[in-house]
């Protein structure tokens, strides 16, 4: 009993400082989002992940991004309950289980955030990830009864046209026009660039992040890249989140020094596709690990890496990067950049996860493992789950398959 | 011809829609043009020379498709790639992917790559609908497939040319509107099946062809003089392909008076200008006007408040909403609209079906049991 006590010196060692920090961190902009619905001292935005978020930012206004809700209810394992009521509602469950778990919190109220997310004043959806985004922020503005503006990103097949950009271009000024209506004042130029220089080092910094996991061993795995990615997504362009992210780099860079890997004796690196499944993320780092496998990069945390903001420059750079990001491309050019992924962290096997809640991500997986395996030549796998309806999941079919696969790895190496 | 001759064909082109405009394409000469989605400018493949066709799978399981798609797609995606790779398409030049969801968006890609025509656009339409910057690209991105159409056939699309085949299709959608609007006056004056076999006709028969079919049927239908003591039924939905259901309708003692269905009124309820002297620009309008489909946002048009709109006009007595499973569009606007027609008391049913997959029995049972629900309600 006593022993339960002692700590293992080796797993304290693998723990990250940074952990505590980031806790702190977001339960701090949780507080003051609630403190701000609760007094009006600041105005309330409901944004998308793939939003550009810097305007908001520039004009007072606290961001807040239901999906990032969506995981915290998959990953507290909330999110079946919330996804029945909004079930019970009408809602198909072959919908995206983040907005389904979200609508259900919105009407419940029920959430890891006590009494739920605070209300919005008014809606950003940009559509650069998918069309669920649309319908599911046309039924919150019907729900809270407040306006929302829909920033439209034509999908890039095969090239991206200037009319397109011409389009995205003008919405970014319509939509710097709708925060001036709802807030009653004129966007600060000036403060928008630095918002835009802050978000380009905050982008640089993530990137510099997920880097380090070119060294051999990775000092962290995309399990816990999940984990530290909740800053850049949610405060994007703050001095806070910059600062958070360089003591993980810190900390990261120390790791290496000290040899400190994510996975003991790392023998295959492998590169995940698709959102986490966030209910199973112990599970399966543990199932991965135990194999001496480590998921060394991810193309989901690798989508807010790509630093192409020019804060001289930031509505015409903000319309080209919110439009180019990898949910908004054609099969071919997520292929390229999986190969450049690959290549970059020396992955030895690539795993996809069928998330039956998301489309765009999903749907064109299949050819996309044939052409990494075709021209490659690296083994690839497909798990089929769900990133937070866990109604979706098997744990131990998983387990089977993922077994199988590192052994195939083994048979190869 | 007789309105049962006129009837007849449209039949036969619905149930096989392939045979049928292999059978125009050598007769007319023209290249037939695939396409998915009713927001096709339909138009512009007909200025071109092309006849367009549109892709709506079949009723059978897929052989190619799960290799590509997951199980989770809906299925006008998986059987409509299934019918490509199969080589059941081989007479097409290839197809046209106007932007409407997350599946046609990937479908699009995946075609592509596993597929050898030799044409291939995509059409990324703007998503709203209500602004002046999105009316402005839709202009530019109906021009620029004006454009690649051109580059492919060769032949030069001239604003008169596309004023004659906005004509053309204008007859088409009139005729269709007033066929809707004869048998809502008066529901026994056609059967629902044959009903949608005239709107499904247009989307796979040369618009010509059609416009002579519906000449013929619309002045036989509308001397018809006997009246019918029918249930009156309401449809709405996304896509409908089994005539089957109909006949179950029919057979339950109901009539469809009306729908809002992209197999039904969406396609052809707005016409576009034909005197315009810029008439891309009209067809974008017409596409602007159009009431919307779940895939397009228009704050400015409430599908609620549209729908019981049409569905008092049409003096439905119950709503059945029939979907195609994994349609994420039509399925996030089910509870909304649901309530919209609670408001009305009006009695409804939620259909679910697959093409590939259809459990007809099921649906058949379903029906059966709302039309008696309806007609027990209404003293039958
Ligand atoms: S469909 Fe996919 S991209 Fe869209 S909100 Fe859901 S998980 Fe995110
Ligand atoms: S039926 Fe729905 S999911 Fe399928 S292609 Fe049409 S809009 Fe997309």
């Amino acid at each position: 009993m006593a022993n339960e006590k002692i700590k293992d010196p080796e797993k304290e060692k693998k723990k990250f400082q940074s952990a505590r920090a980031m806790r702190e961190l977001m339960t701090g902009y949780y507080t003051e989002s609630k403190i701000a619905e609760a007094s009006g001292s600041k105005k309330i935005a409901w944004i998308t992940s793939g939003g550009p978020v810097e305007p908001l930012h520039a004009m007072d206004i606290i961001p807040i991004y239901p999906e990032n809700h969506g995981a915290m209810l998959g990953a507290s394992r909330m999110s079946v309950e919330m996804c029945g009521i909004s079930e019970d509602m009408g809602y198909s469950r072959d919908l995206c289980s983040y907005f389904r778990g979200d609508i259900g919190s919105a009407v419940t109220k029920k959430s890891p955030i006590p009494g739920g997310l605070p209300k919005p004043d008014f809606l950003i959806a940009c559509n650069n990830i998918c069309g669920t985004v649309t319908k599911w922020y046309e039924i919150l503005a019907r729900f809270f009864d407040v306006p929302m503006y829909l920033i439209d990103t034509p999908f890039i097949h095969q090239h991206k046209t200037e009319a397109g950009h011409r389009y995205v271009r003008s919405q970014m000024e319509e939509y710097i026009r709708f925060l001036e209506d709802q807030c009653g004042k004129k966007m600060d130029r000036d403060r928008l660039k630095e918002v835009g220089q802050l978000s380009l080092e905050g982008v640089s910094l993530w990137n510099e992040v997920l880097s380090t996991c070119e060294h051999r061993p990775a000092p962290m795995s995309c399990f816990d890249a999940f984990f530290f990615i909740a800053p850049i997504v949610t405060l994007r362009g703050t001095a806070q989140c910059n600062d958070f992210y360089v003591g993980l780099l810190a900390e990261l860079k120390r790791r290496i020094t000290d040899g400190i890997g994510a996975v003991d004796d790392e023998k295959y690196r492998l590169l995940w596709d698709n959102i986490p499944v966030w209910f199973a993320l112990r599970p399966l780092s543990e199932l991965f690990a135990s194999n001496s496998a480590c998921l060394v990069a991810d193309t989901y945390t690798n989508a807010w890496a790509k630093a192409c903001l020019d804060p001289e420059n930031l509505i015409e750079t903000m319309s080209r990067s919110y439009t180019e990001i990898y949910l908004n491309i054609d099969i071919e050019m997520m292929v390229s950049e999986i190969k450049q992924l690959i290549k970059r962290y020396s992955a030895d096997g690539f795993v996809m996860h069928s998330n039956r809640s998301c489309k765009p991500y999903s749907l064109g997986q299949l050819d996309i493992a044939k052409i990494i395996q075709k021209d490659l030549d690296i083994p690839t796998i497909m798990v089929e789950a769900d990133m937070t309806d866990e109604r979706s999941f098997s744990e131990a079919q998983t387990r089977t398959r993922i077994e199988a696969f590192i052994e195939s790895l083994k048979a190869q190496h | 011809m007789t309105r049962d001759e006129a009837l007849k064909i449209m039949r036969n082109t619905v149930e096989d829609p392939v045979a049928a405009v292999k059978g125009y394409k050598e007769c007319y000469k023209r290249p037939v043009f695939g396409y998915f989605c009713t927001y096709t400018p339909e138009e512009i493949i007909h200025a071109a020379g092309g006849i367009p066709f549109r892709i709506m799978g079949r009723n059978e399981s897929v052989v190619c498709s799960d290799a590509h798609l997951q199980s989770y797609s809906c299925s006008l995606v998986r059987t409509g790639l299934d019918m490509a790779l199969t080589d059941r398409l081989d007479f097409l030049e290839g197809a046209v992917f106007p932007h409407t969801c997350d599946s046609i968006q990937r479908l699009s890609d995946i075609w592509r790559i596993n597929t050898a025509y030799s044409f291939h656009a995509d059409i990324v339409l703007p998503v709203k609908l209500q602004t002046e910057s999105a009316r402005a690209y839709l202009i530019e991105e109906l021009t620029s497939f004006v454009g690649k159409i051109e580059t492919y056939t060769g032949r030069e699309i001239t604003a008169d040319s596309l004023n004659e085949a906005i004509k053309l299709y204008n007859i088409m959608r009139s005729n269709l509107t007033r066929l809707y609007e004869a048998k809502k006056k008066n529901p026994a004056i056609i059967s629902s099946g044959a009903l949608n076999d005239c709107v499904q006709g247009a989307m796979f028969m040369p618009v010509e062809e059609h416009n002579l079919l519906m000449a013929d049927l619309l002045s036989d239908i509308e001397d018809t003089a006997e009246t019918g003591h029918q249930i009156r039924v309401f449809l709405v939905g996304n896509l409908c392909v089994f005539n089957e259901i109909y006949d179950y309708i029919e057979a339950g003692g109901g009539t469809v008076v009306g729908d809002d269905m992209c197999t039904g009124s969406r396609y052809f309820i707005v016409n576009a200008d034909e005197k315009s002297a810029n008439p891309i620009q009209a067809i974008a309008d017409r596409i602007i006007k159009r009431p919307i489909c779940a895939a397009k946002h228009n704050p400015m048009f409430d599908r609620g408040i549209y729908l019981k709109e049409m569905i008092r006009d049409s003096g439905a007595q119950g709503v059945i909403f029939l979907m195609i499973k994994f349609c994420d569009p039509h399925s996030f606007d089910y509870p909304y609209l649901k309530e919209s027609i609670d408001e009305l008391k009006m009695p409804h049913l939620l259909l679910e079906t697959e093409m590939d997959n259809p459990s007809l029995g099921q649906i058949k049972t379903r029906i059966e049991a709302f039309m008696e629900m309806i007609g027990d309600a209404h003293g039958k």
